[in-house]
Parts: structure tokens; C-alpha cells; sequence
């Protein structure tokens, strides 16, 4: 179908790369917002949840031996349903990958670069992607997963040293705004785990799709671990009232961090780190949606198909007139239309489809004997 | 002289003098006719045809240094005409008096027995019989009159024209249609040395010559392996110079060594003077400055890659030699680690780590820091830094590229002038000028500070043309840091990062083990102990995994 083959680390981190990239920006805030001092049982629950609904998906998945959802969606409802399918998702993509970029350069550019103007950062990550992608796709993802060693590092060591700013009695009362608001409310923050859509899409694309499942539960195991370590750093770092009206708190949590009289501000290396997670993010994303755009389309001239793609993601960045819609966008539409595309609609089309796959199934078992 | 004069000769004085302007290209296209009509020729029976065309093809009126020796020979009292032809300054003549020269022309047992050559005799019934071999004037020669180890029948007149070229000796005779190709070559060379420009402490201390053979010689010598195979081919049209494929025939990956004949047999080009140029035309990615071999001048480094399962390209005439497929660990790793205890030479791997990192990007970052993430900086450290910049005229920028060309400059200047004065151009460039541009506030101190470590740790990098790469490409990075800070190198970082990642030496990705990511023993960058090295890397695909026993030290064992 095409050249790009994944390993087993390779696959999991791209997975790990959406969370991780999430979590710097404002994930956190809105997990810890849902919930209030009940954000770390909440975000064990939901890598719970994630786990046992990636253990539905593999199953569900598994009569279509080397296909994703795209086949499944073909299989169940011919070409128009593919097409649907695949709208939805690129919308999706397009959609988390320009309000996540609009954020991180709004983000820069009060930081690091106020006398440049948005579009401008806007376009410097929008032609590294395009770049990177021209070097090809399967280099992006071995990049990456040689990137991911120091990105995971730095929010480890982000946590390792906040650990003497830390007040343990923020995490009382211990179930928050109630059980209901923890366990019924608070499974919405599954969201966390939107990468979850990239393992719905990877399977052909793996050298060994045995290793499917292992890729799926380590890639959630250390999305979970990470969400677990920064939220409860957070949590414990600030009141979680405030929490809800800060930006970046991961930043704002660097900014504290020193290490002796020398190291007194190392939140630029932090940052350093992340744009090269940022980087990779987007650049996946665009790889993502060419290759899945490939698959449904039959496109021949990917490149040109990428630049469109690099266009209309700057377009919907530029979208939002202010950082309250920009905050809403992140916090409200991303997080329901996450649930909505990749927890609702693709498990319908997997359920339907695999019930399909057993009908037919049984109907050839049936005519032969 | 008077003025009229004086601006007449300035007028007319060069139409005198001689003037000789070079024709664009040759007017007549048929000049090119006889040296066409020369190729693809066969020796053929008549010497005297054979002769004319020696002599035309060789242009041996005009050069002094070809050859042509005719001569008498006598085999078995009849007497054939003959010539010999050979490069002056190439053979041994010793050789080439004692045993071509004497044994055709002088009488002797040999030429004038009149017996028949007897094959084998035995005898039945107290009759003896025996049998004899048919005269034939060519097996009489080479049997019995060339007492020559290497002597071959050559019909082409090309294949003499190459192997004359080559220090060859060829023996024309009358009556025969082909030539005799007589290996007498020798010529002053190079006696083996010590390595010139890759030194270590306790290695081996011999380097590579410049001629072929003697360089496949000390590989012989140093590696006792019946299945090394040093396969030669010939690169070039119009100076067709030998090179030699090096592996273990055992052990290095068949693909491989096919592919490595495929690129070299297939290069269209008139001649190659250098192994850089070879390096640059059998590699993957032409459009990066990255390299994708590693080219050496020691010994015990190619006869270690050649254990390893990779293959060593020689080529004659240069003292360096070709080892693919390269990694990137490859130009981070020295042949001196294996010489020194394991923890010494992970150590100093990690520092070589750290200055690759440092070459390629401290100035990078220090213009990145200064500019936009001054709070890294402690406050009186900045303080003192913006005090030493007050003066400074330039922007930091233009500072850094000033000062990186200078010392660029002084490396350059330091290659070229003759040894003596080398250190001397060292102190003048670094020290004086160095001393006396801070003192005028030209550049600042601390920037001099940054330019003399990153100068440093580019020599700590083994390889000399990965070094140079780091040291362009890090322009690169000075001005990303200079326009977007730790955004632009950053940016700089992921697509450098992407692009390594997308090289691959002969089908070898450039950043084996790490990417794509393998798990197998004896990939890693950093070295195991010498009792654990069990392994191949297995990036190389090698047919022979195994380098040692999982026990390798049996003494220990009761």
C-alpha cells in the first residue's frame, strides 16, 4: 500500500507524541478544571478506561488482520462511508493540529518574540513540516522516536524538581467536586488519550502488525504515566481554582524551577526541548493526513497535497480573533469533538463493522458446509 | 626618447611581444581519427605490422621514456625476430635483462636443444615408450625460456596499452599473434610510515602508501584469513587506474559487496585523481555534505571495519582508503578506543558526544542566548558580558561570523605554509591577532572564549571530513540563534535531525542502531568490555553474527 513501515517504538511513540504535546499546552489546566483535587484518580481512571477501550478497539479490529479504520469503514459502507470516514478525520486533524499550533505560536510570540508578527511563526512551523515531510514520512517518525528520549526527560526531570515547591494537602479532599463529578463526569477527560485515533489509522502501516496491542497498551501506559506525573506536579504546585485561569502551567512551573545560583531561569531549555515536540507533532499530523488522504483519495502528487494541507491548517490557525475563542476552542470543541470523532463515531463504525465481518463470516461458514 | 614615441611604443609594444591565445576548442575534428582507429586492435603476425603500430599508438618518437628493445631469438637454432616494450622507470630491468632478455637471445642448452619436449614415458615389454609434445613455438617459450612467475598471453591491444601503462613488460615475436605480458613492474614508491593525520597512543603504527598493492600486501599481512578476497577493477577511460574491493568473503553481506562493484564499475568518467572524489561519486545522498564513508589512512582501522563485515575500497595512487557502509556512531568513534580499557574509551566517546554537540551549535547558542534567553544567564555573568560587548562596534552576529572566518582563515593559512612556519602562523593568527582585537575592542573576550572551544572540539572529532561538515553546517545555526533564538535552532535541530535520518549508506541507515531503533547487542555507540563484544552490528547484515564465544575468556572457567 505504501513504503512507510513502523517498528514497535517507533508506532508507540506516536502515539506518546500527541499526549505529550497536549500536556505542555493546556491539557492539564482543563483535566485539573473538570475535576478539581480529584485530577489524579481521575487521570488513573481514564488510563484505565483508555486501556480497556483499546482492548475493545484491538478486538474489534482484529477480523481486518492488516487494516485500519478507513478499510473498515469502506468494508461496512462502501466508498461513500471511506469518504465520510476520512473527511471526518482530516477535519479533525486539521482542526487540533491549527488550534494547538495557533496556541503555541501565540504562545512564542508573548514569550520570546513580541515585535513578530503571528503569521510569521505561523508559516516558520508550517515549512519545517512541509519540509521534513519532502525528506519523507518514515524519517519523521525515526526522528521522533529519537526525540522523544529528551522530551520525556525534561517533563521527568520538570516534576523531579518541582518536588520541593510541592504542598501535599492540595490533593484533599481527595474525590474533589464528588464521586459523580469524578467518575461520570470526570471519564470525559478521556479525550487525553485522542491519540488513541492514530492507533485506529497505524495498523498497516507496521513492520509486524503482531505487535499491534504492544504498541497500543505501552504507548497508553506512558501517555498515562506522564499525564499522571505532570498533573499531580501541577496539582500540588498551584490551587487548582487558579489553575483554571492560567495558560501553560507546565511553562509557568519551569519558570520557578532552579537548580543553585547559576541555573536561576531554565525554563528557555524547557522550552527548547518542546518545540522540537511541537515540531515532531506537526509534522506527523501532516504526515498523517497525507497518508490517510493517500489511502482514501488514491492522490498521486503528495507533495502538492501537503502544501494545500499546510495552507488550510494556517488558514483555520489564524481563525480565532482572540485567545478567549482560541481558549475554547482548545478547552471545549477540541475536547468534545476528540470524544465525539474518536471515542464515539469510530467505535460505531468498528462495532457495525466487526458485526459484519462475524455475519459474513458465519454466512460462508454456513455455505460451506 | 621622445613623447611621441614613448605613446607609440605604449600603443603598439604588445603587438610585438609574443601573444599566444588558447583556441577554444581543436579546429580539426579529423585529428581525432587516428587515435579512434587505434583502439580495438589484435596483436597480429607480422612484427614489423606489429611495430608500426606500437610505435603510433605508443607516440614513441615523442616520448623518451617508452621503450623498444628488438631483438633475435633462438629457439632450437632457428631465429625469430622479436621486440620487447616497456615504460622506462617502470620495470625491473634486472629482471627483465636476466630472465627475458638472456634466456631468448643468448645460446644456451635451452634454445638450442633439438630434442623434442618429452610428456611421459614408460615401458612394456622392455620397450621403452615415449611420448613426446608436438613442437609449437609459444608453449616452447613459455615453458622453457621465460623463467618469469608471472608471464600471460595478451591478444588486445588495449589490454597492452593498460598494462604497459602500468609498469608492464611485452614481448612481441615474429609469426605469433599475440603478445606476451611480462610482469616486471618496479618503481620508486613510498616506504610504509606512520599515520600522518589520525595518531593514537597505543595502536599500530602503520599507515597506507600510495601504491595499491603494497597497501593490499600489509592488509594481507595483518589479516590471516583465507576468505579475504581483494578483488580489483579499474576506474577511468583516459587514466585507468587500478582499485582494489577488500571483505571477508565470509563474512561481509553479499548485497553489499555487489552493490559496492555495481557503483564503482559503473562510474563514466575520464579519470580520478582522489579519494575524496570517489567518495563523493559512490555515495547515496549527493545533495548533503554529511559523508557517507569514512575514508582512512590506517591499517589497523580497515582491517577492523573488515572484520566487522564492511568492505575497504582501495585506489591506487592514493594513501587513504574507502570503508562502507558508514554510520553516523562511525565518526565519533576512534581506533584508538579499542586499544584502551572500555571505560576509558566510553568516556571518551561521551566527550566526543559533547563536541560534536558543541562544534556544531555553541555559537549557535550563544548568539541565541544573548539575544533572546538573556535569563539564563546568571545576572552577574550577563553584567559582565554586556560590559565586555559595550565597546564592541558590531552586532553579535557580525562579530561571530568575523571571528569564525578568521579562524577558518588561520586553519586554512596553517595547512598550506610550509611546516616549519606552521606554529608560528598559530601564535601570530590566534594569540597576537586574538589579544590585539579584544584589546581594540573589535570583538569581546567572551566571544573569543566561544570560538576557541568550538575550534577545539572540532579537532576532537576523528574524522576530518565529518569535522568539516559540523564546521559549515554551524553558519547554519549561528543564523537560525540569530533569528528566532532557540525557536531557529530548534527548527535547525528537528530538520538536520530528519535529514540524518533519511541518509543511508549503501542501503545502511546513517543512524543505525539508533534510528530505526534496534535492540540488538553490539549496535550501541558506547563499548562493551572485550569479553561481552559477542556480536556483529547487525545493521550490517552480516552472514557471521557471531564474533566470540558467549564465554569468550575459557581460562576463567574451572
Amino acid at each position: 500500500m505504501n513504503n512507510l513501515k513502523l517498528n514497535y517504538l517507533e508506532s508507540a511513540f506516536l502515539v506518546v507524541i500527541v499526549t505529550i504535546t497536549h500536556l505542555i499546552l493546556n491539557m492539564p489546566n482543563t483535566l485539573i478544571e473538570t475535576t478539581g483535587s480529584a485530577s489524579i484518580i481521575n487521570t488513573i481512571y481514564v488510563t484505565v478506561l483508555a486501556l480497556l477501550l483499546f482492548s475493545i478497539i484491538k478486538k474489534l479490529l482484529d477480523p481486518f488482520e492488516n487494516n485500519n479504520i478507513i478499510y473498515v469503514a469502506e468494508f461496512l459502507g462502501g466508498k461513500i462511508l471511506k469518504i465520510i470516514i476520512t473527511v471526518l478525520y482530516l477535519a479533525h486533524f486539521i482542526f487540533i493540529s491549527a488550534i494547538l499550533l495557533r496556541n503555541f505560536a501565540e504562545f512564542l510570540k508573548i514569550i520570546y518574540f513580541p515585535q513578530a508578527s503571528l503569521w510569521t511563526i505561523l508559516s516558520a512551523f508550517l515549512l519545517v513540516s512541509l519540509i521534513v515531510n519532502r525528506l519523507g514520512g518514515k524519517n519523521i517518525v525515526k526522528a521522533n522516536a529519537i526525540l522523544m528520549i529528551p522530551i520525556l526527560l525534561t517533563i521527568v526531570i520538570t516534576a523531579i524538581s518541582l518536588i520541593g515547591k510541592l504542598e501535599f494537602n492540595r490533593v484533599f479532599p481527595i474525590l474533589g467536586y464528588g464521586f459523580k463529578e469524578t467518575f461520570f463526569n470526570g471519564a470525559t477527560n478521556i479525550y487525553a488519550f485522542s491519540g488513541i485515533l492514530y492507533l485506529l489509522l497505524i495498523k498497516p502501516y507496521l513492520k509486524n502488525s503482531k505487535n499491534f496491542s504492544k504498541i497500543g497498551y505501552l504507548s497508553i501506559i506512558i501517555s498515562g504515566i506522564y499525564l499522571v506525573l505532570i498533573v499531580s506536579a501541577l496539582l500540588m504546585m498551584f490551587p487548582y481554582i487558579q489553575l483554571g485561569n492560567d495558560t501553560l502551567s507546565v511553562y509557568l512551573s519551569t519558570r520557578i524551577i532552579e537548580y543553585g545560583k547559576f541555573m536561576q531561569r531554565t525554563d528557555a531549555i524547557y522550552m527548547f526541548v518542546w518545540i522540537f515536540d511541537f515540531l515532531s507533532y506537526l509534522s506527523i499530523i501532516v504526515l498523517f493526513i497525507t497518508q490517510i488522504s493517500k489511502q482514501s483519495f488514491n492522490l498521486k502528487k503528495t507533495p502538492l497535497y501537503s502544501y494545500i494541507v499546510a495552507f488550510i491548517i494556517f488558514i483555520v490557525a489564524m481563525l480565532p480573533n482572540n485567545t478567549t475563542e482560541l481558549e475554547f476552542f482548545e478547552t471545549t470543541i477540541y475536547k468534545y469533538s476528540s470524544i465525539g470523532i474518536v471515542f464515539v463515531v469510530s467505535f460505531i463504525v468498528l462495532v457495525l463493522g466487526y458485526l459484519k465481518k462475524k455475519k459474513e463470516g458465519n454466512k460462508i461458514r454456513y455455505e460451506v458446509t | 626618447m621622445n613623447i611621441k614615441d614613448f605613446f607609440y611604443k605604449l600603443n603598439n609594444e604588445s603587438k610585438d611581444s609574443h601573444e599566444f591565445i588558447l583556441p577554444n576548442k581543436e579546429s580539426s575534428s579529423d585529428k581525432l581519427q587516428p587515435e579512434k582507429m587505434l583502439k580495438n586492435r589484435f596483436v597480429y603476425n607480422n612484427l614489423d605490422v606489429n611495430l608500426e603500430y606500437v610505435n603510433s599508438r605508443f607516440n614513441s618518437f615523442l616520448n623518451s621514456d617508452v621503450k623498444i628493445r628488438e631483438f633475435l631469438i633462438h629457439v632450437k637454432s632457428r631465429q625469430y625476430k622479436a621486440f620487447i616494450l616497456y615504460i622506462d622507470g617502470m620495470i625491473d630491468k634486472n629482471s627483465i635483462n636476466d630472465f627475458v632478455l638472456n634466456p631468448l637471445m643468448l645460446r644456451t642448452r635451452s634454445n638450442t636443444y633439438e630434442g623434442s619436449q618429452i610428456i611421459s614415458e614408460a615401458i612394456a615389454n622392455n620397450i621403452m615408450v615415449r611420448k613426446r609434445k608436438k613442437f609449437n613455438i609459444v608453449d616452447y617459450i613459455l615453458d622453457s625460456l621465460l623463467p618469469h612467475n608471472d608471464v600471460e598471453r595478451v591478444k588486445s591491444f588495449d589490454k597492452i596499452a593498460d598494462d604497459v601503462a602500468s609498469g608492464n613488460c611485452i614481448l612481441f615475436i615474429d609469426t605469433v599473434n599475440f603478445a606476451f605480458d611480462i610482469d616486471a613492474k618496479k618503481f620508486d614508491k613510498r616506504s610504509i610510515a606512520e599515520p600522518k593525520n589520525e595518531h593514537v597512543i597505543m595502536g599500530s603504527q602503520e599507515a597506507f602508501v600510495e601504491n595499491l598493492r603494497t597497501n593490499t600486501s600489509i592488509i594481507r599481512r595483518n589479516l590471516h584469513n583465507e576468505n579475504l578476497v581483494v578483488e580489483s577493477l579499474t576506474i577511468g577511460e583516459d587514466n585507468k587506474n587500478e582499485c582494489a574491493i577488500c571483505y571477508l568473503k565470509n563474512v561481509a553481506n553479499s548485497d553489499l559487496v555487489s552493490e559496492v562493484k555495481y557503483r564503482l564499475n559503473n562510474l563514466e568518467i575520464d579519470y580520478l585523481t582522489s579519494i575524496g572524489e570517489l567518495q563523493q561519486l559512490i555515495k547515496d545522498d549527493i545533495d548533503t555534505t554529511i559523508p557517507e564513508s569514512i575514508s582512512t589512512e590506517r591499517v589497523d582501522k580497515a582491517i577492523n571495519h573488515i572484520l566487522q563485515g564492511r568492505i575497504v575500497v582501495i585506489y591506487n595512487s592514493v594513501p587513504y582508503v574507502i570503508v562502507v557502509p558508514a554510520t553516523f556512531l562511525d565518526f565519533l568513534s576512534s581506533p584508538e578506543d579499542i586499544n584502551i580499557h572500555h571505560f576509558f574509551a566510553n568516556l571518551l566517546k561521551i566527550i566526543r558526544g559533547f563536541s560534536f554537540l558543541i562544534t556544531l551549535l555553541l555559537p549557535g547558542l550563544y548568539i541565541a542566548i544573548t539575544t533572546y534567553h538573556c535569563e539564563l544567564i546568571p545576572t552577574g555573568l550577563l553584567f559582565s558580558i554586556i560590559a565586555s560587548r559595550s565597546n564592541v562596534p558590531f552586532m553579535v552576529i557580525v562579530e561571530i561570523i568575523l571571528m569564525e572566518i578568521s579562524f577558518e582563515i588561520i586553519r586554512e593559512a596553517g595547512v598550506r605554509v610550509p611546516s616549519p612556519l606552521g606554529s608560528t602562523v598559530g601564535i601570530v593568527g590566534a594569540l597576537i591577532l586574538g589579544q590585539a582585537a579584544v584589546q581594540a575592542d573589535i570583538v569581546s573576550p567572551i566571544l573569543i572564549i566561544n570560538i576557541a572551544i568550538t575550534a577545539i572540539t572540532s579537532f576532537a572529532i576523528p574524522d576530518y571530513i565529518f569535522s568539516f561538515h559540523l564546521r559549515i553546517n554551524r553558519f547554519l545555526f549561528v543564523l537560525l540563534g540569530f533569528l528566532a533564538g532557540f525557536f531557529g535552532i530548534g527548527i535547525g535541530i528537528f530538520v538536520y535531525l530528519v535529514k540524518m535520518c533519511s541518509l543511508k549508506s549503501f542501503g545502511v541507515s546513517f543512524l543505525a542502531p539508533y534510528a530505526p531503533l534496534t535492540r540488538d547487542k553490539g549496535n550501541g555507540y558506547l563499548l562493551d568490555s572485550p569479553w561481552k563484544r559477542e556480536k556483529r552490528a547487525s545493521y550490517l547484515a552480516t552472514k557471521k553474527s557471531q564474533v566470540q564465544k558467549e564465554t569468550s575468556m575459557k581460562w576463567r572457567k574451572k
